[in-house]
């Protein structure tokens, strides 16, 4: 604690600049020339530290409760770098620097394998780090978006790489193009914003946005949400992510997906619950409407797919709707004077931000780990690879076990407080009886999306790692490299670290989320974490003895049970037959049940086509064709795509090809804005 | 040294007068070599009149203003223009969409429109005022006349360095001229407007074989 | 001497955890007698269960040559998590074992903890039985969840907390006005998601040896010896701990509340009459249902989630 408040103290500068050297040094080495020095090698180490002291500042902002202040270059008036790290700010910005850190250490044996690292977009790596550190940070509205600008676009130079092929340069495609919509309606809300507070500072747009009339606050929030909905990935505005999380390198995935989406969600906390404050009844029930919306569908369209990183981007979209639902209870508690509540349900969200960033980076830096041994994602050709990559399974299986939200890892913690919230909500006089029945149907929503989250990751882990391989590339896997391995096992570790401390972890949490709300209801029992969501009772979860008494229960039936005899090995029974990998269960027959269960949502479509010996009724080959269509795509982003290409068709006609018909339309507008300007 | 406001307005006037005269012959012509001729005549005669306003109000910039404006677009530009023009074959404008005739007489109530404009505006005490306004409107609707009427690349630069010889006009007839920074960028684009034009109308030549826009039909969606 | 306040925490849960590891077993024994005599047979004694753990402990443990390390960690996990599990939900004090260490939801956490378990080390062996039953079993649980959910917010919502604890305490001392129509209805629905959680008619076929129907049997097909023995003991533990957590959430009577003796007997009593009656209802069930189609548990699971709506909305908008 001495040494936080003395380096909040220091001002912090020295390690504002140290971190600022240290992403320069990165982005300028990872342009150098090729020489003996590996230079994206050392620009990833020197992103690696920079990330270590990005969270070293985060901590100390959070733990001293002082924010800290950086002004840099004043460019025509306005001040490029304007940022103020408050303790909300902080929390981000740990996780940023655990997840970066752990990303840019992957990266270093992720390139010598010949993962994509080798082109020159490695250096908007380092930049990339540098614009999330500013996002987190900036007090000022064109601070804010000059930052979230190099974001997106340092991120879609990440994602398409340098030699693109058409579905990579699609994919980027698109996600520029839905992120500048976001910003553009950010524009728009800031614009409204700043005209009725006069400056452009964060400072001032709290006040002003308490003397904006109601509607305009109304459409503030909207526009808000969809500029911050869009980049975490939020459904319906989701779309990009499934496409553009896959084709990134590992180490970049990771990264988006556990920080960059968590963006989004900086925004909508600061915004919703800072600045504007409280508002109506139905904006905490549109966040946790949206939320409970992308936990479902997300996890759902997760289940169904088989390339195993877009799985996992499906899933960072469940995540997000878990974490939107906590954000929308304290929206709503807000809006209805119920700060307790509030505290709680904000609580949650963050501390399961900080969760999915660790182990939903675990899981994308595993799985680029599996595609570099085994050569492909594709969950139906892969399998036991437990015994050739035990390093990455055991990491795997961890991240798995956590993201399930099974006890006592870090996910299930963050769950518990969600729940918490949830069910707190549902008792809590000050709200309407339609806002308490919705948070109850979301506690459905949410056991919903365990229960899937459950089956998809059994799937996954099982898959990828368990019983037979299904592919030659799969069978000839072996481990990777140790700065890999380093980088996954010290994330698993963080994974059970922050769950068996959940306690202490959320405390501190909490106290982030009191600045915002006014008030907590977390505490620290003498064994781990305590909510109050309703006055003097208490409900408790001690995350370490259960952990404990889980280890020694089970270390003690394993050594009399199955430590004392050794098992024989023999040939699995299968009718007589000499078992084979293709009787093993695939990943698209696995979740055929669930596909069938939950068919009206999903639209499964099938198509067999069954090819017969010659003149016998004997099958030669069956072949099997599936697909489920996503129910936004279909029924939103199609019928508008059409619509906007049938407009622009009609516009098409006043295109006739003749320069000089062209000139002549631009002299009668000029003509024409003459005219009205009169 | 400076000259007194009065000889700066005749000789404004002066300036004006031809620039119109030349502007209907611009609109006439059909010779791309005669326009070429005329636009630089035209520009060079702006440029006069920038530099007697400026050495009558002893503003700076508009003295820097007419010596770029009879240097670039006097001088340099036409040269540019006439070098490609020696390049291609074709020397006329053959099929212009409006007749010589038509747009002399168009060209005439362009003249006539722009007098009824000028005299409902505001004028400013401006040493230049009253006649060059006129004149300047003039030069305005007269280049976007040539843009709008003319097929080939070359005339349709020669319109472009009409038009901005008239917002040059208009510019410091009703004010002390533009800013420098104004004036300079304006130039600035012209040329590159023109080079742009230079590198167009080779490929063009190169691969068309004439200078006719009208064989540029594909800029549609 | 023992500080009194440990001794009233110890005491009836060191007799909780006793009751519940010894008569586990006895429970699936009556199950299996009760249907047996409905079934007009004589059946097997219901001590029989505990000499089948006895037979499967003295074999022999064959594993898959293609089943990897889990295999081998997987029983003992699965065990562990049912067994904490059980300690965290008050069968005969007011108050669970482990007073303190975790709500309802940690209950329902720990379930799927071992139900992921067992649901991976079914795909261990690379065989297709396991892969069904895996399946299945995720598939049935993502159906069971919500509701299951849903039932206990109700009860958590009567006594203001999700501590079970709590719930029993103001259960037991509220007498007849606890039982609100609203938690009556919470309680038929966890009692139709008790016959899937514990698998058996007509959601599953505990007796089964078809594979092709097995679901919990499915995953369990390539454990042998001692490994089959501690799973199929952490199954009938299950049934011990979905009973005492439908007791103490919806039927709290008898749990002690003072630590006299007669209280402690009162309880004890009183929480073997529940789980008997559980396993009796549970025969009666596996003797008269059929077993539906897995196309149709939707519709059977339903019925529970939308009895468990109701029930909430009853509380919420008919407040009594």
């Amino acid at each position: 604690m001495s040494i936080a408040s003395a380096l909040a103290g220091a001002g912090s500068g020295p390690l504002l600049a140290a971190i600022a050297a240290l992403l320069g040094g990165s982005t300028l080495a990872a342009i150098a020339p090729r020489s003996r020095l590996n230079p994206r090698g050392l620009s990833l180490a020197l992103s690696a530290v920079a990330c270590v002291a990005i969270f070293v500042l985060g901590m100390t902002v959070v733990t001293s409760g002082t924010p800290v202040g950086a002004r840099v270059g004043t460019v025509l008036g306005f001040a490029l770098i304007d940022g103020r790290y408050d303790s909300l700010a902080g929390l981000f910005l740990i996780i940023l620097g655990a997840a970066g850190a752990a990303s840019s250490v992957f990266g270093i044996g992720y390139g010598a394998h010949g993962g994509s690292g080798t082109d020159r977009t490695a250096a908007a790596f380092p930049v990339f780090l540098a614009s999330l550190a500013l996002v987190f940070g900036a007090d000022d509205a064109f601070a804010f978006l000059f930052a979230w600008e190099l974001m997106a676009l340092s991120s879609a130079l990440l994602v398409v790489g340098s030699r693109p092929d058409r579905d990579v340069a699609r994919a980027g495609y698109l996600y520029l193009a839905l992120t500048h919509l976001a910003t553009a309606a950010l524009i728009v809300a800031f614009a409204i914003l700043a005209s009725t507070a006069g400056s452009t500072s964060f400072g001032s747009f709290g006040q002003a946005a308490a003397s904006l009339p109601p509607l305009s606050r109304d459409v503030v929030f909207v526009l808000l949400l969809l500029g911050f909905g869009t980049k975490a990935g939020a459904i319906p505005l989701h779309v990009w992510l499934p496409r553009a999380h896959p084709v990134a390198p590992s180490h970049v995935s990771a990264l988006m997906s556990g920080v960059m989406i968590k963006a989004g969600i900086y925004g909508i906390v600061r915004f919703g619950l800072d600045i504007l404050g409280a508002g109506p009844e139905w904006w905490g029930l549109l966040v946790l409407g949206i939320g409970v919306a992308s936990a479902v569908l997300g996890v759902l369209y997760a289940l169904m797919e088989h390339d195993l990183k877009r799985l996992l981007a499906f899933h960072s979209i469940e995540n997000i709707g878990i974490i939107l639902i906590g954000v929308g209870v304290a929206i709503l508690a807000v809006g209805d004077g119920a700060t307790a509540l509030a505290g709680i349900a904000l609580t949650a969200a963050l501390f399961h931000t900080l969760n999915h960033a660790l182990f939903k980076s675990v899981l994308f830096l595993a799985a680029g780990s599996i595609q570099a041994a085994a050569g492909t994602r594709d969950l139906n050709a892969l399998g036991g690879l437990a015994r050739a990559m035990p390093v990455t399974a055991l990491a795997f299986g961890i991240g798995a076990a956590a993201i399930s939200g099974l006890p006592p890892l870090n996910g299930f913690a963050s769950e518990w407080l969600t729940f918490q919230g949830l069910i707190g909500a549902g008792g809590e006089g000050a709200l309407s009886l339609i806002a308490r029945s919705a948070v109850l149907l979301a506690v459905a929503g949410l056991g919903l999306t365990a229960a899937l989250a459950v089956a998809c990751f059994v799937k996954a882990t099982g898959m990828s790692f368990l019983a037979l391989p299904r592919s030659k590339g799969a069978a000839d896997a072996g481990e990777t490299d140790r700065t890999m391995g380093a980088a996954m096992v010290s994330l698993a570790l963080a994974c059970i670290g922050v769950g068996i401390a959940a306690g202490p972890v959320s405390a501190a949490i909490g106290g982030v989320a009191e600045g915002l709300v006014g008030q907590q209801r977390t505490g620290v029992s003498e064994l781990g974490l305590v909510a109050v969501p309703v006055v003097g009772i208490n409900a408790v979860y001690s995350a370490a003895p259960l952990a404990v008494l889980l280890v020694v229960a089970a270390g003690a039936t394993w050594l009399v049970g199955v430590r004392r005899r050794k098992a024989r090995r023999s040939a699995t029974w299968t009718c007589g037959i000499v078992p084979e990998p293709a009787f093993e269960y695939t990943a698209t027959s696995y979740a055929k049940l669930i596909r069938l269960y939950f068919g009206p949502i999903l639209r499964p479509a099938r198509e067999v086509s069954i090819e017969l010996h010659p003149g016998t009724p004997f099958p030669r080959t069956v072949r099997y064709r599936g697909q489920v269509s996503h129910v936004i795509d279909e029924r939103l982003y199609r019928p508008l795509h059409r619509a906007a290409v049938g407009a622009a068709e009609l516009v098409r006609r006043l295109q006739s090809g003749s320069l000089q018909l062209y000139l002549a339309y631009a002299v009668a507008a000029l003509i024409a804005l003459l005219l009205i300007a009169r | 040294m400076t000259i007194d406001p009065g000889t700066a307005r005749e000789l404004v006037d002066a300036c004006a007068a031809a620039i119109v005269l030349l502007g209907v012959g611009l609109a006439a012509t059909r010779s791309i070599g005669r326009a070429i001729w005329l636009v630089a005549i035209q520009s060079s005669l702006t440029g006069v009149a920038a530099l007697g306003v400026g050495l009558a109000t002893g503003a700076g910039h508009l003295l820097i203003g007419g010596i770029l404006a009879i240097g670039v677009k006097g001088f340099v530009v036409p040269l540019v223009l006439g070098s490609i023009l020696r390049r291609s074959a074709l020397r006329r404008e053959r099929h212009p969409l409006l007749g010589p005739r038509v747009s002399l007489v168009a060209a005439v109530a362009i003249v006539f429109v722009a007098s009824a404009a000028a005299n409902g505006a505001v004028l400013g005490a401006s040493v230049a005022a009253s006649r060059a306004l006129p004149a300047a409107i003039a030069q305005v609707l007269t280049g976007l006349l040539i843009v709008m009427t003319r097929r080939k690349a070359l005339s349709l630069v020669v319109g472009l360095l009409v038009f901005e010889n008239g917002i040059a006009l208009t510019a410091f007839s009703l004010t002390y001229g533009m800013p420098l920074v104004v004036e300079l960028g304006v130039l600035f684009d012209v040329l590159i407007a023109v080079v742009v034009a230079w590198v167009y109308a080779r490929r063009m030549l190169d691969v068309l074989g004439t200078t006719s826009t009208d064989r540029l039909r594909s800029l549609r969606g | 001497m023992i500080d009194p306040i440990v001794l009233q925490r110890l005491v009836p849960g060191l007799v909780q955890a006793a009751l519940t590891l010894l008569v586990a077993p006895l429970l699936l024994g009556i199950t299996k007698r009760v249907k047996a005599r409905l079934q007009y047979r004589r059946g097997p004694s219901v001590f029989q269960p505990y000499h089948d753990l006895a037979k499967w402990w003295s074999k022999e443990s064959v594993e898959s040559d293609a089943s990897g390390p889990l295999t081998a960690a997987a029983p003992a996990i699965v065990l562990a998590a049912v067994f904490v599990a059980t300690l965290l939900v008050p069968m005969v004090g007011a108050r669970p074992p482990l007073d303190g260490w975790g709500d309802l939801l940690v209950v329902v956490g720990l379930m799927a903890l071992g139900r992921f378990v067992l649901a991976l080390s079914a795909l261990d062996a690379g065989s297709a039985f396991g892969g069904m039953g895996s399946s299945r079993e995720v598939a049935i649980a993502t159906l069971v969840e919500p509701a299951l959910l849903l039932a206990l917010a109700g009860a958590a919502l009567a006594a203001g907390s999700t501590d079970l604890g709590e719930i029993a305490t103001l259960g037991a001392a509220s007498g007849i006005s606890w039982y609100t129509p609203a938690l009556l209805l919470a309680a038929a629905a966890f009692a139709i998601l008790a016959v899937a959680e514990t698998g058996h008619m007509p959601v599953d076929n505990p007796d089964t040896h078809l594979e092709l129907t097995m679901i919990h049997e499915g995953m369990l097909l390539e454990a042998s010896g001692p490994r089959l023995a501690i799973f199929m003991y952490a199954a009938q533990l299950k049934l011990v701990l979905v009973a005492g957590l439908f007791a103490a959430a919806f039927l709290p009577v008898g749990v002690a509340t003072s630590l006299t003796p007669l209280a402690l007997l009162i309880a004890v009593c009183a929480a073997l009459a529940k789980l008997i009656g559980g396993a009796i209802i549970l025969g009666v069930l596996d003797a008269s249902l059929a077993k539906l189609r897995i196309l149709a548990l939707p519709g059977l699971l339903a019925i529970a989630s939308i009895v468990a709506v109701i029930g909430l909305a009853t509380r919420l908008w008919l407040p009594a």
